[in-house]
């Protein structure tokens, strides 16, 4: 007879996953999947890589669960580490920090059915000027706009304050206007 | 004013906003920042429709497959881990017998640990498969059997991936959902496969479908397809819940079709065994449901009748045999079966669309390794599953 689990709250599902259990391992992958993917997809845009650095989030969670790491909010922890393999990835691929990178023009362009759209235009455009920003600065726009993450949370991420939340992000903003304005984006 | 001041009126602005004010009636406010904070905010607003990418729904479950299979590795590390296997043994006192058939189990799990990263083709192969099979067979719910399931049909896709890498020449099989663009052409579990012509009409039916394929795997070339055909889940569990459109088996829903065929009338609470097929979406659609649970003569409540393992081949998901990749065709895996050609609605919506119904070979090691189907009319691949049929 197949055993039937009612898992009704977070902390017990962190408890058995790190007991490896398959179905609350199940669980928290799919819940949180989408969020890991979008951060990923929002800051990269090669789909194959965006699938592989998502991919590893979760193998590192495992491991982290396998380990008993104290992990006190699962999609804090989840994110933030998508930040930092985002990070790494465009550390190692370009060897500059984030502000000095022209990566818009070497991203694959994204596929559309039937060509490039106005609004595709600018949204490139406007991802382009994203990537010139400075990880934090990308990652606070990603986190708080683009996931619509509370500044709470943000903070969490980004082991910050709400305050310093804010203020990165408007200084993110400011430079960003900049750089769309300037035209520096293409 | 200062940084932090304005980046508090910001985030009250973009709290006003997102609870659904009009950026006028916030900037009316604020006349004096306005200047500064329209431009922004007007930003945040293209920053949060920008690149609201959808999640495809096959990275999720190889995401998912992989996480799980990496836990299943990370289990069978811990059970065999610590006091070596002989001191346990030597610690207690056990008969013979039973020394023997433990010690044949460890065995069996250091040699599953080192079969691991074996490929098709390679000697302990059969071991890696043997020991899948073992946890295919352990109990667990319908849900966790068909994610065990899922995880192992991935993994076949990355030893054919590793077999390519190292240009190895091996007939492979692999399971995924077929897939063929005008960009592309054919692929399945990402990996381009070329379909020889007379293959065509029948891989065109499957497109959008999760399916078997028996392909050989050729250095410095694509995988070439022997043959396809739809892959079949097969799980029981007791009916618990029965909507119009879809059941819940165990703690999994699957839909129902207008042609799912049924041996009985099941009724809540009754055990069924689910022959299902899998859409792009992660969801199931039931082909066959057999009502397991029998009424006695005698008017003594339904006793539920263990699965007939002898007719057409039809297991439970824990019983389904893992693919045996061997270079002999007609050592097929007896998961999967063959469907009769049925129409299809055009507007196929993943929704519980009809497709098709199970053909059982009752003979299943007669079949032929290619795969036809009768004739069709030639269109565009859509995502449409059509189903194959063997011509004997």
């Amino acid at each position: 007879m197949t055993e039937k689990r009612q898992i009704t709250d977070s902390q017990s599902i962190l408890e058995r996953a790190s007991e490896l259990d398959d179905q609350a391992l199940t669980m928290l992958h799919d819940q949180h999947y989408p969020i890991v993917y979008r951060y990923v997809h929002y800051r990269l845009e090669d789909e194959q890589l965006v699938e592989d650095i998502s991919g590893e989030v979760f193998l590192r969670f495992l491991d982290a669960l396998r380990r008993k790491m104290p992990i006190r909010n699962v999609r804090a922890w989840l994110v933030g580490t998508a930040a930092n393999l985002v990070n790494d990835h465009l550390r190692k691929k370009y060897r500059h920090p984030v502000e000095n990178l022209e990566e818009h023009e070497e991203l694959p362009m994204i596929d559309t059915p039937e060509g490039v759209s106005e609004t595709n235009d600018r949204h490139r455009h406007l991802h382009g000027a994203v990537s010139k920003l400075t990880s934090d600065q990308q990652q606070v726009l990603t986190l708080r706009f683009a996931l619509e993450c509370s500044v709470e949370e943000t903070a969490r991420v980004m082991k910050r304050s709400a305050g310093a939340v804010k203020v990165l992000q408007f200084r993110a903003l400011g430079a960003l206007r900049k750089l769309l304005e300037g035209g520096e984006a293409e | 004013m200062n940084a932090m001041e304005f980046s508090e009126i910001l985030e009250r602005c973009v709290e006003r906003i997102q609870s659904g004010e009009s950026l006028e009636q916030v900037m009316a406010d604020y006349p004096a920042q306005a200047e500064q904070l329209r431009p922004m905010i007007e930003l945040i607003l293209e920053l949060n429709t920008a690149r609201r990418a959808e999640i495809p729904p096959q990275a999720l479950s190889r995401s998912r497959a992989r996480f799980l299979l990496e836990a299943h590795r990370q289990r069978q590390k811990s059970t065999s881990g610590g006091m070596s296997w002989w001191q346990h043994l030597t610690s207690i006192r056990f008969s013979g017998a039973f020394v023997g058939i433990a010690t044949a189990a460890v065995l069996l799990i250091y040699s599953g640990l080192a079969s691991a990263q074996s490929l098709p083709g390679d000697t302990l192969y059969p071991v890696k498969l043997a020991a899948e099979q073992i946890s295919l067979n352990m109990p667990a719910s319908p849900s966790v059997s068909l994610n065990r399931q899922e995880s192992y049909d991935q993994r076949r896709a990355w030893e054919v991936e590793e077999l390519l890498i190292q240009q190895r020449e091996e007939e492979v099989y692999l399971v995924g959902y077929l897939n063929w663009t005008d960009a592309d052409g054919w692929k399945i579990q990402g990996l381009l496969i070329d379909v020889p012509e007379n293959l065509r009409q029948d891989a065109l039916k499957l497109v959008g479908t999760y399916v078997t394929v028996h392909a050989d795997a050729l250095p410095g070339k694509h995988l070439t397809l022997e043959w396809v055909e739809a892959r079949l889940y097969n799980f029981s569990g007791k009916l618990n819940e029965m909507k119009p459109d879809r059941w819940q088996v165990g703690d999994v829903w699957v839909f129902i079709q207008t042609d799912t065929s049924f041996n009985d009338d099941p009724t809540l609470e009754s055990t069924v065994m689910v022959s299902a097929q899998r859409r792009e979406d992660g969801t199931y659609f039931a082909v066959k449901i057999e009502n397991r649970s029998v009424t006695r003569k005698d008017g003594q409540p339904p006793q539920v009748t263990p699965p007939d393992i002898e007719s057409e081949g039809e297991k439970t998901i824990e019983d389904a045999p893992v693919k045996q990749p061997t270079a002999k065709k007609e050592e097929r895996p007896e998961a999967t079966k063959t469907l009769e050609a049925t129409p299809v609605p055009e507007n196929h919506s993943g929704e519980g669309s009809p497709t098709q119904k199970p053909t059982e070979s009752k003979n299943y090691e007669e079949r032929k390794p290619t795969a036809t189907v009768s004739p069709v009319p030639t269109e565009k691949s859509d995502s449409t599953p059509r189903p194959t049929q063997h011509k004997d």
